[in-house]
């Protein structure tokens, strides 16, 4: 027997529970209760926390659901005014940002010349770029420039920043470079 | 503007951006209001999917947006309606300064072989830091209004009482033996600075009021000058000008909406005063429906223009003290940099609450809030000069937090200048092409440089993403909002504040004995943000709910007292002060930078500083009432 695209979607559908609507459409059944029970059997038992999608900057208002602690899903919050629950394909992928067999998950650090990465105790780092921070502060600072003006300050050390971080972010970050005399500040924002 | 505001629009103007693919949700608005009936116009060089639902499309050469919107503003200011319409002439009187006069100093390029008056010159910069940032600025002194003069009544005043001594060798006493007032009051500074109104003439024919200028500016941009420069056919130039005036009007609104292809254009922000320009002379801004949606790119990319990491301001917009201009003391910035008329009349009570932001209690008024610690920059230290400079060997160490340089802009020299680095921190949801420049960059694939050669010690930490962490973006509208902790980050990933909180911690370790001057700042820079949940202070996780108190600002003496809002602070004074003297009383004091025996409030981003006793606190409930009886 010749099966033809059509034919085949068909049998398909009828054959997998999970990709069953289109067979079911066909013959005329209502999809209401199943869709609902779907939708609860997904989050059944699922914390929801307000979140906001970190993308650009129209900041859709996100729902992440959690069980036992482990995201399970994020998705658009119907309650935000300015995006009514709706997310863009990009938003909508959120869940990927965090649940992802590819996330770097351990601190690693590169020794000046050598050809690949070590695994690092993340205390051990910190203190290691603490030591250079201040190494680098010292060397470098001037107090003042030749013709006696105070300035207080150091151009040798760059603060990059991204412009998806968090406002307590840039205040704490501006607040510990400029207390210690850096003034290279700049983010995404510049450009 | 907000989004949603653009739902009431008659007309929606989007150029330099392709809303519909790159601000989706956002997009909806304008399709609402295009449903409703509004006119949507897309100005691109690109047909895209929001020139495929658009009114309009009118294709321009990349580049050339001050030519289309310079074309548009010529059109609008010779049009008939617009010129016999009252609202729109009202309009141009009243909310905009077309009827002020414009200094005989002034010329406009035409008369100036190109450039406005004012062009500054090259300055070398110091040699410390070789990078000037004044190049291709320009002065404003020419450009006042008739019969003032910028700030010379305030330098005046300034110089009298700062007793500032410039350019003192190294090694003399840098200040007399009397130290000159340095703290508050600030008052008389300000109003020292307050300028005569400008002349203005109301009929708008003087030759030099502000109107006539800009008739005069945009003569030359004709329809066909447009269709020259910018390729888009005339008819569909002049459907779009006829459309726009339709738009606008006393009962109907249009609004702009731009994105990065604006902004990241060398003249980006003259396209955009262009835009404001061409939109107060159409009265659209300040009405529903009305204005210029800025559509960012990144979720707080307005978060950190506010609350600034970038080199050239400080909280607020405020800008970042210099070596390069006269910022010796507080006094000094103060007379250089206020605007004494308005809300920033108040700027030394918000420098003077971000100083106590910075070093709590250690700042005080015989230290002038310990504006010495605070370090000045030396011209400019923005995004590309910095890398040049690394480029150089002038910069050692980088901490690069949530951004890629190794494939931003001018990305091979980048990558070159990371190879002078001594250390490189990257911290980042993924191990990107900066975190890896020294092993998978072109140079290094194709065997130009060699790892072995390549001396930066590199740092990866690894991320919590938002899900995982509390606190706020700005989003494109200012608008701000929370998000939540949902759940733990796995492995080392850790915030992105844990990362500075921690490394702030440990630097305080190893400067708690250093008795240099050098590092006085660094010692009384207040650092205490513990998170107050077991969990969260185990791991070291500082408390974000206390840094946002922090810029949002507090009664030190009682810092469970949150500002309610700024504007409402301001508006107090300004009620307080109007009405104690109109009812002929003694004018009581209520300075908001005097540290009397009261309080005082400590907002850095949005300002404001103020003492308070019991006695001025009970004064304000007064004028409160009595301005509501009124």
């Amino acid at each position: 027997m010749e099966i033809s695209r059509r034919h085949f979607l068909h049998l398909t559908a009828a054959a997998a529970p999970g990709s069953a609507l289109a067979g079911l459409v066909g013959v005329g059944a209502t999809l209401a209760p199943s869709l609902a029970r779907a939708q609860e059997l997904r989050i059944k038992s699922a914390k929801a926390t307000p979140s906001v999608c970190p993308y650009c900057s129209v900041g859709c208002a996100t729902l992440v659901h959690t069980v036992d602690g482990k995201i399970v899903n994020i998705e658009g919050d119907p309650r935000s005014p300015h995006s009514e629950g709706a997310l863009c394909p990009k938003g909508a992928a959120t869940y990927q940002l965090h649940v992802n067999p590819n996330r770097p998950t351990v601190v690693l650090h590169r020794a000046p010349g050598a050809t690949d990465w070590e695994v690092w105790d993340l205390d051990r780092a910190m203190d290691r770029v603490a030591e250079l921070v201040k190494k680098t502060r010292d060397e470098t600072f001037f107090e003042r420039l030749p013709d006696g003006r105070l300035v207080n300050m150091t151009p040798a050390i760059f603060s990059l920043g991204g412009a998806t971080l968090d406002v307590e972010w840039n205040h704490i970050q501006q607040k510990l470079m400029r207390g210690l005399g850096v003034v290279a500040i700049e983010n995404q924002a510049r450009i | 503007m907000y989004p949603r505001s653009m739902a009431d629009s008659d007309c929606v103007m989007i150029m330099g951006s392709n809303m519909a693919e790159c601000h989706p949700v956002a997009f909806r608005w304008p399709m609402v209001a295009k449903l409703k009936g509004a006119k949507l116009i897309h100005v691109d060089p690109r047909f895209t999917r929001t020139s495929a639902v658009a009114d309009i499309h009118a294709p321009i050469r990349a580049g050339s947006d001050i030519a289309f919107l310079g074309g548009l503003v010529n059109y609008v200011i010779n049009d008939a309606r617009w010129k016999a319409d009252p609202f729109f002439q009202t309009w141009l009187v009243h909310y905009t300064n077309a009827a002020s006069i414009i200094s005989g100093e002034y010329k406009d390029a035409e008369d100036n072989h190109g450039v406005f008056s004012g062009l500054r010159e090259y300055r070398g910069g110091t040699a410390e830091w070789p990078y000037n940032g004044f190049v291709g600025e320009y002065d404003g002194k020419s450009w006042q209004y008739a019969g003032t003069k910028a700030g010379e009544q305030g330098r005046a005043a300034a110089t009298s009482q700062s007793g500032e001594v410039r350019g003192v060798p190294a090694g003399a006493a840098p200040r007399s033996a009397t130290p000159p007032p340095t703290g508050p009051p600030f008052d008389d500074l300000v109003k020292s600075l307050v300028k005569p109104p400008p002349e203005r003439d109301e009929t708008l024919r003087h030759p030099r009021c502000v109107f006539q200028i800009l008739t005069r500016h945009f003569a030359r941009y004709t329809p066909e000058m447009v269709e020259r420069v910018t390729g888009c056919p005339r008819e569909t130039f002049l459907e779009v000008a006829r459309t726009l005036l339709a738009s606008s009007g006393s009962d109907r609104t249009t609004s702009f909406a731009y994105a990065v292809a604006w902004t990241q254009h060398t003249n980006g922000p003259q396209i955009i005063g262009c835009a404001a320009l061409l939109q107060l002379l159409l009265g659209n801004f300040g009405r529903p429906g009305a204005g210029i949606m800025a559509l960012r790119g990144h979720a707080s990319i307005q978060g950190s223009t506010d609350v600034p990491t970038l080199y050239h301001s400080i909280h607020g917009y405020m800008p970042a003290p210099t070596a390069l201009k006269k910022h010796g003391t507080l006094r000094d910035y103060l007379a250089a940099e206020t605007l004494p008329t308005g809300y920033w009349a108040a700027m030394p009570k918000f420098v003077v609450s971000y100083l106590k932001s910075m070093y709590g209690a250690a700042a005080t008024r015989e230290n002038g809030f310990g504006w010495d610690w605070h370090p000045k920059i030396l011209g400019d230290h923005s995004h590309l000069p910095t890398f040049v400079a690394m480029n150089d060997g002038k910069v050692k160490g980088m901490l690069c937090v949530g951004q890629n340089p190794a494939t931003s802009l001018n990305a091979r020299l980048e990558r070159a200048a990371m190879r002078k680095l001594e250390w490189l921190v990257v911290k980042d949801n993924w191990l990107h092409e900066t975190a890896t420049f020294w092993k998978s960059a072109p140079e290094v694939v194709g065997g130009e440089v060699k790892p072995a050669d390549i001396p930066t010690e590199v740092f990866f930490f690894p991320s919590a993403q938002v899900a995982e962490t509390e606190g706020t973006f700005t989003n494109t509208q200012r608008m701000l909002q929370w998000h939540f902790k949902a759940a733990e980050a796995p492995g080392d990933c850790r915030t992105d504040v844990w990362f500075t909180y921690q490394l702030g911690r440990r630097l305080q370790k190893l400067y708690a004995s250093s008795a240099t001057p050098r590092d006085a700042g660094f010692r009384n820079l207040t650092f205490d943000y513990e998170h107050d949940d077991p969990h969260e202070r185990a791991r070291g996780e500082p408390d974000a709910r206390k840094l946002l108190k922090e810029v949002n600002g507090f009664y030190s003496d009682d810092p469970d007292r949150h500002l309610a809002t700024f504007a409402d602070l301001v508006i107090l004074n300004v009620q307080f002060e109007a009405t104690a003297l109109a009812e002929g009383g003694d004018r009581l004091s209520v300075d908001f930078n005097l540290e009397l025996e009261g309080r005082e409030v400590i907002d850095p981003s949005t300002g404001g500083c103020r003492a308070v006793d019991r006695h001025t606190d009970q004064g304000i409930q007064a004028a409160r009432s009595r301005s509501r009886r009124n």
